[in-house]
């Protein structure tokens, strides 16, 4: 290609947009706006959905979940099981103060 | 009906208006984010996200500038932003940035507008590849100017600038596409 014939070609490339028409909108354009929309009101009203449709922080939070219920009844089984032990110590040293103790007559030490 | 009664009936969330805004604008919009973007896909999500984003904060509409400066103000934000967004998302991108040449649009997809004449198609291609590699301003306001046909006062307004800035960076546009050119012409 010559320089003149190059320039030309340059400037032709250039000016190539010129007397263009529009684009045609894709079909039902509106339509999907306004789906949009919607789904953006809704996100606004609840912001914090996204977390749940995110499915590894659902497993996330299902987990946490488990976990805290496991560790609580454990826990519970613990403290009614301690606390049956206290309240039978608290029993017998209240008898013991207060000489209320009965000795079975099968008592060796009597 | 005066952009002034309807912008009210915009703010008042009145369904009907936002319909009609996106009648009377659809194409403006859509028109402007494909001669950015260079894909109709990603023309038509940003347009719709301009829609919303417009609905969403028609609140801070001042009506210091048409509704249509407005628009076209969100599109080119939004449409830049897609940029942005895709040219990091490229694989190595960044890494491939540091090797490669600079306004090299050798490696750019190619893109057919579909309102081009059908003489001026193979040449537009190359074009659109040679605007894709241009700095931000520049390409914005080639875009708008031969894509949208506006005129410099109208790019000024979108863009915030003076009628003599809007010219410098049609200038400089034209002198860095030229030189793109040269190299893609060369033999």
């Amino acid at each position: 290609m010559s320089d003149i014939n190059r320039e030309d070609e340059i400037l032709k490339t250039i000016n190539s947009l010129d007397g263009m028409e529009k684009a045609e909108v894709p079909a039902f354009f509106n339509v999907k706006v306004k789906a949009r929309l919607a789904v953006s009101k809704n996100e606004n009203a609840f912001p914090f959905m996204f977390l749940l449709a995110k499915p590894a922080l659902s497993f996330a939070a299902l987990a946490i979940t488990i976990v805290l219920n496991i560790y609580m009844v454990t826990q519970v089984n613990a403290e009614h099981q301690q606390s049956a032990k206290t309240k039978d110590v608290a029993i017998e040293n209240f008898a013991k103060e207060y000489g209320m103790v009965s000795y079975s007559a099968y008592d060796k030490s009597n | 009906m005066i952009d002034a009664d309807f912008v009210k009936l915009l703010k008042a969330g009145d369904e009907a208006a936002f319909s009609r805004l996106v009648d009377m604008h659809q194409q403006l919009v859509y028109n402007t984010a494909l001669g950015l973007l260079q894909s109709s896909e990603d023309a038509e999500d940003i347009a719709q996200e301009v829609f919303v984003q417009a609905y969403e904060s028609i609140g801070t509409f001042k009506g210091e500038a048409k509704l249509s400066t407005w628009l076209y103000r969100i599109t080119v934000t939004k449409s830049l932003d897609r940029i942005k967004y895709l040219n990091r998302k490229k694989r190595g991108g960044f890494v491939l940035s540091l090797f490669s040449k600079d306004n090299s649009m050798n490696d750019l997809p190619d893109f057919n507008h579909p309102g081009v004449k059908l003489v001026n198609k193979e040449r537009a291609t190359v074009l659109f590849r040679a605007m894709a590699t241009l700095p931000d301003n520049q390409r914005i306001a080639f875009t708008l100017h031969k894509v949208e046909g506006l005129s410099h006062q109208e790019i000024g307004e979108i863009l915030n600038c003076t009628i003599a800035s809007v010219e410098a960076l049609m200038h400089r546009a034209k002198q860095n596409l030229r030189k793109l050119l040269t190299d893609y012409y060369k033999p």
